[in-house]
């Protein structure tokens, strides 16, 4: 074989080959033949090109962190959920791909350079007002990512804000375009009408029972009964228990004990300090040394708010001979506690170390409270020593009742057990549902096929803080089409309108007829003036007034229109004319830069959509 | 290949094979790494080329950006053309200098000069007529001039050709004919507009209003 090889490697062939793996290497390195070998399935390509599992992982997170910063609390969990979260990210990640092939093909570049000017410009890497490499290397490991990692984001986050801009930041809106969308958008019309109420034709309207049928027949989705359960469930609440619990006369008096104790540590003092602060330019030895030249003054009896004036590096309190008010024991941190805690009223500590330098500390005095009596207090002992028994009690009875549920083939039995009684509650649908089973936990069991299908008992589902319930289906009534007999009074109700509404159009029409013919046989019209598109009316009204023709001479703009509530007006547009267009200069230049960013914004994506529709995307 | 031979033959056989191989072999290491050089080289000189015209670029951008929400001073104006120009001159094959002249455009739109902005918007499309890019010049080129008062020319523009922008020329073009009384045709105008707007699965957003107020009665 090496024979081989040496025999022909004279040949022209063998050189190129030998050329060609040299040049590999040397322009690509060994990883291009390692990454060939072992990778990952990449969770999508686009065009050829792979999204990382890892850079999705990132997105993940990413999405995560925003949906909870803009959430905080209350983040409905389905969002969270990890398929829909990862769907999404692929999605952007997509996206990115896409457009960072588009800015490969343009040959869009972002220099190194580029990249270290934004990193010092932006604000949250700065002290102030100035870049610092330790802030900058904190808030990157804050967020786990390393300066490479970042460095590659703001790269990405150029090239494609460079395409973006492009499009985007190169849109504008001309005077001409602005005041031709301001006079359609202002534009304000005047209608007379005249009213055709359904309610006035019900009376007439006297549908057959064919008529009901072929209602019936194209409204079937209507007329459908929602699946139902019929549950059996028991409970458990520690609410239950606080009248079951027997007070312990002795134990209250230990709690009262306890209380006077914590209360009498809490006691507030109220403090005075004159601070000598170790900073930039000042050292450890250096304040030590002028708060010991402070202490000695103190010593000679001059004056501790004089001092204070003086000495103190606390802006807040020198001026007002150090006082700090008063303070309960915890504010001020340990040293300065422990420094308090041996003064008697009036005297003054020597200097203590605390995080901000030197204090020395003045007790001023000390707030006595005089601890409640035992029969003020009790009444609140005895709830608190309630609470916590009946919270145990409901613990004890919440486990058993776990394991009873689990165990038993009914409800009955564990209801026995644990002394409560079986609930009942008729067949109802995810709509009707009301007090325990209305609960989303509850619903989403009673529900659940699985579960009907078993007929076991569920698991303690927890309702509520320290309540639980087990429920079992007793009934089960599957969605179904409802008969035209059990529906008839519905579907006549409904066919009666539509009748009476097609007796008000045809009402309004010939009413039309006659005007037109006529322009002065209607002389009670009612009038609406100055109408905008954004009129406090019924909205189909609105709509259909600005979508009707304009009125030209002897040839006026006359239409039946059908409200939202089925009502029909008859409307002449009188006239189109033109709105109050008071706009600022500055609101005029604001509304046009946004709309302009509006239609930039629009370009984009559509130019975002060409290339999602044009491009081979795999989804792994 | 199990024939044995002494040291002394196994070295005479390499020397024969280096004076028969050797140059050739010294030429194609040379020639590889000649081509590693020039590679190498020529890679770092296109990242240099495009990476100025990118801090050229961007520098525009930051300074039209930071000059938003008022006009363009006559001194600010000067200082754009001069950087768009010398992208146009020295890096007039980059996107770079194309996307400048948009941004060109707009800073001379938004300052009322149509006729300059004409001319920005007009040299994006002769680079590149056929992309994306192009047509969105073009579109914008037809919007100054309708604004200009040249009606007639831009309608020219806007004839039907497809491409990413069509439903936005075709909106366009019934903007300009129902300026100019043609209502009839300004209605087929935006109808087709409605129609290449669904198709692209898009809509704009005021073009319902502008088709409703040229609404004709029913039946007519």
């Amino acid at each position: 074989m090496l024979q081989n090889i040496r025999d022909k490697s004279t040949g022209w062939i063998t050189k190129i080959v030998i050329g060609f793996i040299v040049l590999t290497f040397a322009l690509f390195g060994v990883e291009s033949l390692i990454s060939l070998a072992n990778r990952e399935p990449a969770p999508a390509t686009v065009n050829g090109d792979d999204i990382k599992q890892q850079d999705l992982s990132q997105m993940v997170e990413l999405q995560r962190r925003q949906i909870y910063n803009q959430l905080g609390g209350n983040v409905d969990p389905a969002m969270l959920e990890e398929n829909r979260l990862k769907s999404q990210a692929l999605d952007r990640l997509i996206d990115e791909k896409l457009l960072l092939q588009e800015a490969a093909k343009r040959h869009l570049t972002v220099p190194d350079m580029m990249v270290d000017q934004m990193i010092v410009q932006t604000p949250d890497f700065q002290d102030n007002g100035k870049f610092s490499q330790e802030r900058y290397q904190q808030v990157l490991s804050n967020n786990g990512m390393t300066p490479l990692m970042y460095r590659q984001l703001l790269q990405k986050q150029l090239l494609i804000g460079q395409l973006r801009d492009a499009i985007v930041g190169s849109s504008f809106m001309l005077p001409s375009e602005f005041d031709q969308l301001m006079a359609l958008d202002r534009q304000q019309r005047d209608i007379r009408y005249s009213e055709f109420k359904v309610a006035d034709y019900l009376d007439k309207a006297t549908p057959s029972d064919a008529d009901l049928k072929s209602y019936y027949d194209t409204h079937l989705k209507t007329y459908v009964a929602p699946e139902q359960v019929a549950v059996n469930y028991i409970e458990l609440s520690k609410d239950t228990f606080v009248d079951q619990v027997k007070v312990d006369e002795a134990a209250l008096k230990t709690d009262y004990d306890a209380a006077v104790e914590k209360l009498k540590a809490q006691k507030a003092r109220e403090v005075a300090h004159i601070l000598i602060a170790v900073n930039d330019k000042r050292d450890d030895v250096a304040a030590k040394a002028r708060a010991d030249e402070v202490e000695a003054k103190l010593k000679s009896g001059e004056d501790f708010s004089a001092l204070a004036k003086t000495y103190s590096d606390d802006s807040g309190s020198a001026n007002d001979g150090g006082n700090l008010g008063f303070l309960e024991p915890g504010t001020l941190g340990d040293s300065l506690d422990q420094a308090l805690e041996a003064l008697q009223v009036g005297q003054v500590s020597e200097p203590v170390r605390s995080d901000y330098g030197y204090h020395i500390v003045k007790l001023v005095s000390v707030q006595d409270k005089t601890p409640p009596s035992f029969d003020d207090m009790k009444a609140s002992l005895v709830k608190q020593q309630k609470d916590s028994k009946a919270e145990q009690l409901f613990l004890e009875k919440a486990e058993q009742m776990a394991d009873l549920v689990f165990t038993s083939s009914d409800l009955e039995a564990p209801a026995k057990t644990l002394g409560v009684e079986v609930k009942q509650v008729p067949l109802f649908s995810r709509n009707t549902a009301e007090g325990v089973v209305a609960n989303e936990k509850v619903l989403a069991k009673a529900f659940d096929p699985d579960f009907i299908n078993d007929g076991a008992n569920s698991d303690p589902i927890e309702v509520g803080k320290d309540h639980v319930v087990v429920i079992r289906v007793t009934d089960h009534k599957e969605s179904r089409q409802l008969a035209l007999d059990e529906v008839k009074d519905r579907v006549t109700e409904a066919v009666k309108r539509q009748q009476a509404h097609d007796l008000a159009v045809k009402a309004a029409e010939s009413l039309k007829a006659e005007v037109v013919k006529q322009p002065d046989a209607m002389s009670t019209w009612q009038q609406k003036e100055n109408l905008t598109r954004n009129a406090q009316e019924d909205p189909f009204l609105v709509r259909s007034i600005f979508a009707m023709p304009k009125p030209e001479e002897g040839k006026p703009s006359i239409e039946p229109i059908t409200l939202m509530s089925g009502d029909v007006w008859l409307v002449d547009l009188a006239k189109v004319h033109a709105g109050e267009q008071k706009v600022s200069d500055e609101q005029r230049q604001g509304l046009a830069s946004y709309l302009a960013g509006q239609e930039g914004s629009q370009l984009f994506q559509a130019f975002l959509e060409k290339l999602r529709t044009s491009a081979v995307i795999e989804r792994h | 290949m199990s024939e044995l031979r002494t040291e002394e033959e196994q070295l005479e056989l390499i020397r024969n094979w280096w004076k028969e191989n050797g140059k050739s072999l010294i030429l194609g290491v040379a020639v590889a790494a000649a081509a590693v050089v020039g590679w190498k080289a020529w890679q770092h000189h296109q990242q240099t080329y495009y990476g100025n015209a990118s801090a050229l670029y961007q520098g525009l951008v930051q300074g039209v950006a930071a000059a938003q929400g008022g006009k363009a001073s006559n001194e600010q104006l000067a200082t754009y053309e001069h950087v768009s120009e010398q992208l146009k001159k020295d890096y007039a094959d980059t996107s770079y200098a194309r996307f400048a002249a948009l941004l060109l455009g707009k800073v001379y739109a938004d300052a009322g000069q149509l006729d300059k902005a004409q001319s920005q918007l007009q040299w994006v499309h002769d680079q590149e007529s056929t992309t994306d890019i192009g047509e969105l010049a073009e579109l914008r080129l037809a919007r100054v001039l309708f604004a200009d008062k040249k009606g007639a020319e831009a309608l020219g523009m806007l004839q039907d050709h497809g491409g990413l922008y069509a439903p936005e020329r075709a909106e366009l073009r019934g903007d300009i004919l129902s300026l100019q009384g043609k209502t009839a045709e300004a209605r087929q105008a935006y109808m087709e507009a409605q129609a290449l707007y669904q198709e692209a699965g898009r809509q704009s957003p005021v073009l319902a209003m502008k088709l409703d107020d040229l609404a004709v009665a029913k039946g007519a």
